[in-house]
């Protein structure tokens, strides 16, 4: 039974095709499937300066904040800064134009002098303008295929008796057309 | 020919319909595919650097007193004598009403414990009142360490240097009639990083 099925199916194949040229074209069924592509530029992410903390003296455990605006840090605890250099991080997007993105950024990573670690913790980015401010994830909108200035701060926590030395660590931006 | 037909269209419909939909589901599933990869090698990604420096906190620690040692009052005029904190003794000027007669005169001197960076060291006042309970004398001018400082100096540790000793002098002026007596007083000295 199945042979004939099979027979059958090849035969009424068969018939269609001998349709297309010699049986009227009512009876041929034909159907378009749609392909559709979009073709966008990679979105790149170039980091354009560092996140810095400058140097600070600890007294007890404390943190320092630097906001993704600049500006004096603020420090809470037994913290207190005392100068250096002071800066947001900053990096740019590179794609295609009025498309929507989407720029991520871990909660926190760790910094080391090479033995002792510290928190750099409520890891922020934020949009040149309008102001856009978010942890976490920031979606945006490229208004052109270059866009600069955007913008990433975080809390550092410094624990009791930290060793002294220079920390230092990299924060991983990602960057997704939605 | 009509008959004929007939039998076609139902063979045709006898045709299970799931294979048909099978075959225009792979088409489907197809394109779906390739939109997915697309999205995937598009990211972009970045390590952006993160510094600090932690650096110890500013200890000041004085090791010696600003000490002007005995001083006898030649005359009934003013006078000034100088602590040098370079040479770390007493100078008279020529023609003072002022003499050195003993004990031991010398420089302040503070440790300063910290980082590697430059620090400020400061006096808390620009002239200090030292007294014996019922007069007075002034001490100004003070000089913070080696070179013409003042009362504000910035200090710049060595390489590896954490712990610097800094002298301190100053100039003490007296009075018409000042009563004899052992006058002392005190003074704040602050140390910032720059």
């Amino acid at each position: 039974m199945q042979n004939a099925n099979k027979k059958i199916i090849l035969s009424t194949a068969t018939l269609a095709a001998v349709g297309l040229t010699g049986m009227p074209a009512a009876q041929a069924a034909t159907t378009g499937v749609p392909v559709k592509a979009i073709v966008l530029a990679p979105v790149d992410v170039t980091q354009t300066q560092s996140l810095n903390f400058g140097s600070l003296t600890e007294a007890s455990a404390g943190t320092l904040a630097v906001g993704v605006a600049g500006g004096a840090p603020v420090a809470g605890g037994g913290v207190t800064s005392i100068g250096g250099t002071i800066q947001p991080g900053g990096f740019k997007l590179v794609g295609t134009t009025a498309r929507n993105i989407t720029v991520t950024a871990p909660n926190s990573v760790a910094v080391s002098n090479g033995t002792a670690t510290m928190n750099v913790t409520g890891i922020s980015i934020a949009s040149p303008g309008p102001a856009n401010t978010t942890t976490g994830t920031l979606t945006t909108t490229l208004g052109a295929a270059t866009v600069s200035n955007y913008r990433l701060g975080g809390t550092l926590n410094v624990g009791a008796g930290q060793a002294t030395g220079t920390y230092t660590g990299t924060v991983t931006v990602t960057a997704n057309y939605q | 020919m009509f008959l004929m037909f007939r039998r076609f269209r139902t063979k045709f419909f006898g045709l299970k319909k799931d294979t048909v939909i099978k075959t225009l589901g792979l088409v489907t599933l197809s394109g779906m595919c390739v939109n997915a990869v697309s999205r995937y090698v598009m990211a972009g990604t970045a390590l952006l650097p993160i510094s600090a420096k932690i650096i110890r906190t500013l200890e000041v620690t004085v090791t010696a007193s600003l000490d002007f040692g005995t001083l006898a009052i030649t005359d009934e005029r003013a006078g000034v004598v100088r602590v040098d904190p370079i040479l770390d003794r007493l100078q008279v000027s020529g023609g003072s009403s002022i003499t050195a007669a003993g004990g031991t005169p010398r420089a302040g001197r503070i440790k300063v414990r910290g980082g590697d960076k430059p620090f400020t060291v400061s006096v808390e006042q620009s002239v200090v009142a030292l007294t014996n309970g019922s007069s007075t004398v002034a001490v100004r001018d003070f000089n913070i360490g080696t070179g013409n400082n003042g009362s504000i100096a910035n200090i710049t540790p060595a390489l590896n240097e954490r712990t610097v000793s800094i002298p301190i002098g100053a100039t003490l002026e007296t009075k018409v009639a000042q009563l004899e007596g052992d006058y002392i007083g005190v003074t704040r000295i602050f140390a910032n990083y720059q």
